[in-house]
């Protein structure tokens, strides 16, 4: 994995979001929300020019869907919820586009740096494969992950992150 | 091998242990492999996905066409969208492959992207209030749901037989699992029947050695017993015939009738010799011999050799020759007797039995050991006859295996060793032969003739102290061991005077005995004198000591 750079303008944007308290709903992949967090701070909106913006990583690894080893790129998980603040959370509820959800420990995401993976092999997922944001985990580096519980918690087509 | 019930016990264990280790591996194989089957991804999740978003692309068709604002064409599209990834998942990965293999001879997903590729316009352009695209997009669709539903239906059925399997097989596995470990317990017990069956032969077998070692010790040392008695029992009538001998050659006998008594006397002496033999031969075997280590004096040792093989030499006209070096001490500590015989046995040996002419004995001594050197005529190894290697080849004396002819030889050895000392052969001229006897013999310094005090006054032992310390003499303490006590002062008057002097008359019997101070009968004593004793007076004293300590002191 590349060595993490401050995502300053990830930050920028997501400030100039909240205090703007307009979402930019039409084109927006991803909503990530903190009902702890009160008022308009409890829920950010990225669109694809938002997520772009931020320090991407790289896995290389195989899955039970896919046939042998691919490359995918995407900003990290974290990167994504810490924008929100975890008041006191400690899981969040991945959610996909028919409404399939993982509940998954913030640690866990944490330890093994699950990305949002956006492209595939250099071509950018979309609604009819996967995409376009398919939660992706580094398999084939921790032997662990091998097991088929892992393999439910790659939620492909997410649209929202829920935190509690 | 004799053969063993509790080897073949031992060989069945062995047997049935590498059995059952390789049915224990494929339990495990079996084990691991329904593991993985279990850890893939239970697909009849994937397979209804399919259908579960037809149906909700049909009810937002539906309500998009029935004017329900909730629902646009956007929506509908996005609907559409998701139905058409739900087919990518036939498409790769292992999930795919199980779901393909479903899907074989059913055919729906082939249908489904078809029916999707074709429509996909239509879905995109739709309008609310167009009936025919809308029936024909409801119809083509609606027909997609009976296959995809015998898919679901297929796939699970697949995985519940897939379940079903790894049950049977985590079943069989455990069960198999159970005879294992049951055969092992029993394998075990089957050993430490074996074991307990060894152990019990085993000690069985120590036992009775232990016996056999007990009587084969004591058949020994009845056999000891019984030589040294014989031989001790056979020399008082031998000892009695060689005593009349001696009579009776006192007793005017013709020349003839003497030279035949002397015949028998010889005979009777070497009898008598080989009584001592057989006894020093028993001593030598039990490891009994005990040595007596004594100051003695070299060239006394080769004048007693010398007489010794006097008589043997005159009978048998050998030529022997006796050298002393110059690098012998007039004194050394050894056992004088055993020295004697181990070279008279020796020199007895290379006459009598191998009958060598020419034998040379030297004598000599190098700071530790006396070595003594046998030079005799000797054959060449290549040559027939007698060879000394024969005998004196061997490291030490071996008591089990020796010729009859050479027991003066092994007996001979047998003191050397037990004196800590080697027997050598050495060929260095041509027709001649060494054999070097080498024994630890340390030089002894005897010391000067001394003076003891006996005295109950330390004051008065000061005084006849000072006195011995003016004269050529040396005040004796016990640790000399070698030097000899010319004189003792006796302090008397102290009412054990008799006893005292009883005492040291037969400890020291040539001694001069004075007494020191008045005493009650004079007589018994060879002087009498008192302190302060000046050391001319003892001098004067000592010269009429009867041990000649001036010989001795040189």
């Amino acid at each position: 994995m590349a060595v993490r750079r401050r995502p300053v303008l990830g930050w920028l944007i997501a400030s100039l979001v909240l205090l703007s308290g307009v979402a930019v709903a039409e084109d927006h992949l991803l909503v990530v929300r903190n009902p702890a967090v009160g008022g308009d701070r409890g829920e950010i909106r990225f669109n694809r020019a938002d997520l772009e913006a931020m320090e991407w990583r790289t896995i290389e690894t195989g899955n039970q869907f896919i046939s042998g080893k691919s490359v995918f790129r995407g900003p990290l998980v974290m990167d994504a919820v810490s924008l929100i603040g975890h008041a006191g959370a400690t899981k969040v509820r991945l959610i996909a586009a028919n409404e399939y959800f993982s509940e998954i420990e913030i640690a866990e995401i944490q330890r093994y740096g699950a990305i949002l993976a956006m492209e595939m092999n250099g071509d950018a997922l979309s609604l009819r494969d996967f995409g376009p944001i398919w939660v992706m985990y580094p398999i084939d580096d921790h032997s662990e992950l091998r097991d088929s519980v892992f393999n439910n918690r790659l939620i492909w087509q997410l649209e929202a992150i829920e935190l509690f | 091998m004799p053969f063993s019930i509790s080897r073949l016990l031992l060989f069945l264990a062995m047997g049935g242990l590498i059995s059952l280790s390789f049915l224990a591996i494929q339990v495990l194989e079996r084990d691991v492999q329904a593991y993985r089957t279990s850890n893939e991804e239970a697909i009849h999740w994937s397979a209804a996905q399919v259908e579960v978003e037809l149906t909700r692309f049909l009810l937002a068709l539906n309500r998009y066409h029935s004017g329900d604002e909730e629902v646009d064409n956007t929506e509908v599209n996005r609907r559409f969208d998701l139905l058409w990834s739900r087919t990518g998942l036939f498409r790769s990965g292992s999930i795919g492959e199980r779901l393909r293999r479903s899907d074989e001879g059913l055919g729906a997903i082939p249908l489904t992207i078809a029916t999707l590729q074709q429509n996909e316009e239509a879905v995109l352009n739709l309008q609310r209030g167009d009936d025919p695209t809308y029936n024909l997009l409801m119809r083509e669709f609606s027909d997609l749901q009976n296959p995809l539903r015998r898919l679901s239906v297929k796939v699970l059925d697949r995985e519940q037989d897939r379940y079903a399997q790894v049950r049977r097989t985590l079943l069989d596995s455990s069960r198999m699992t159970f005879w294992v470990w049951a055969a092992t317990l029993l394998i075990a017990a089957l050993l430490v029947g074996v074991m307990f069956l060894e152990a019990r032969r085993y000690t069985r077998t120590i036992r009775e050695t232990a016996k056999l070692a007990d009587q084969a010790q004591a058949a020994n040392r009845a056999k000891s017993r019984f030589l040294t008695m014989m031989s001790h029992e056979l020399r008082t009538p031998m000892n009695g015939v060689m005593g009349l001998m001696a009579l009776a050659k006192q007793s005017g006998l013709s020349e003839k009738q003497l030279r035949l008594i002397e015949q028998a006397e010889r005979s009777g002496t070497q009898m008598v010799g080989l009584l001592g033999d057989i006894l020093d031969f028993s001593d030598l075997q039990n490891e009994k011999l005990a040595l007596d280590v004594v100051p003695f004096q070299p060239k006394q040792l080769a004048d007693a050799v010398s007489s010794v093989l006097s008589g043997l030499t005159a009978r048998t006209a050998v030529k022997l020759e006796i050298n002393c070096c110059r690098s012998l001490p007039a004194w050394v500590e050894g056992d004088f007797a055993r020295l004697r015989q181990t070279i008279v046995h020796f020199c007895a040996y290379f006459t009598d039995t191998v009958g060598t002419r020419d034998v040379r004995l030297i004598f000599a001594h190098d700071d530790r050991d006396l070595v003594i050197e046998i030079d005799l005529e000797a054959k060449e190894a290549d040559q027939p006859g007698w060879q000394p290697e024969a005998i004196f080849g061997r490291a030490g004396a071996d008591y089990g295996e020796f010729a009859s002819d050479a027991v003066g030889p092994t007996i001979a050895r047998g003191f050397v060793d037990s004196m800590g000392g080697s027997v050598r052969l050495r060929r260095e001229n041509v027709g001649r032969a060494s054999l070097v006897i080498r024994v630890p013999a340390p030089e002894v310094l005897p010391e000067q003739d001394c003076i003891r005090v006996e005295t109950h006054s330390d004051t008065t032992a000061l005084l006849l102290n000072a006195a011995i310390d003016g004269t050529r003499w040396r005040v004796w303490t016990p640790a000399m061991q070698f030097s000899r006590v010319a004189a003792v002062l006796l302090e008397v008057g102290g009412g054990q005077e008799k006893q005292a002097l009883l005492r040291l008359r037969a400890e020291h019997p040539s001694a001069l005995i004075v007494a020191i101070g008045m005493t009650e009968d004079p007589a018994s004593f060879d002087a009498c004198e008192s302190v302060p004793l000046p050391s001319v007076t003892l001098n004067a004293l000592m010269d009429k000591c009867p041990i000649d300590s001036k010989a001795a002191a040189s």
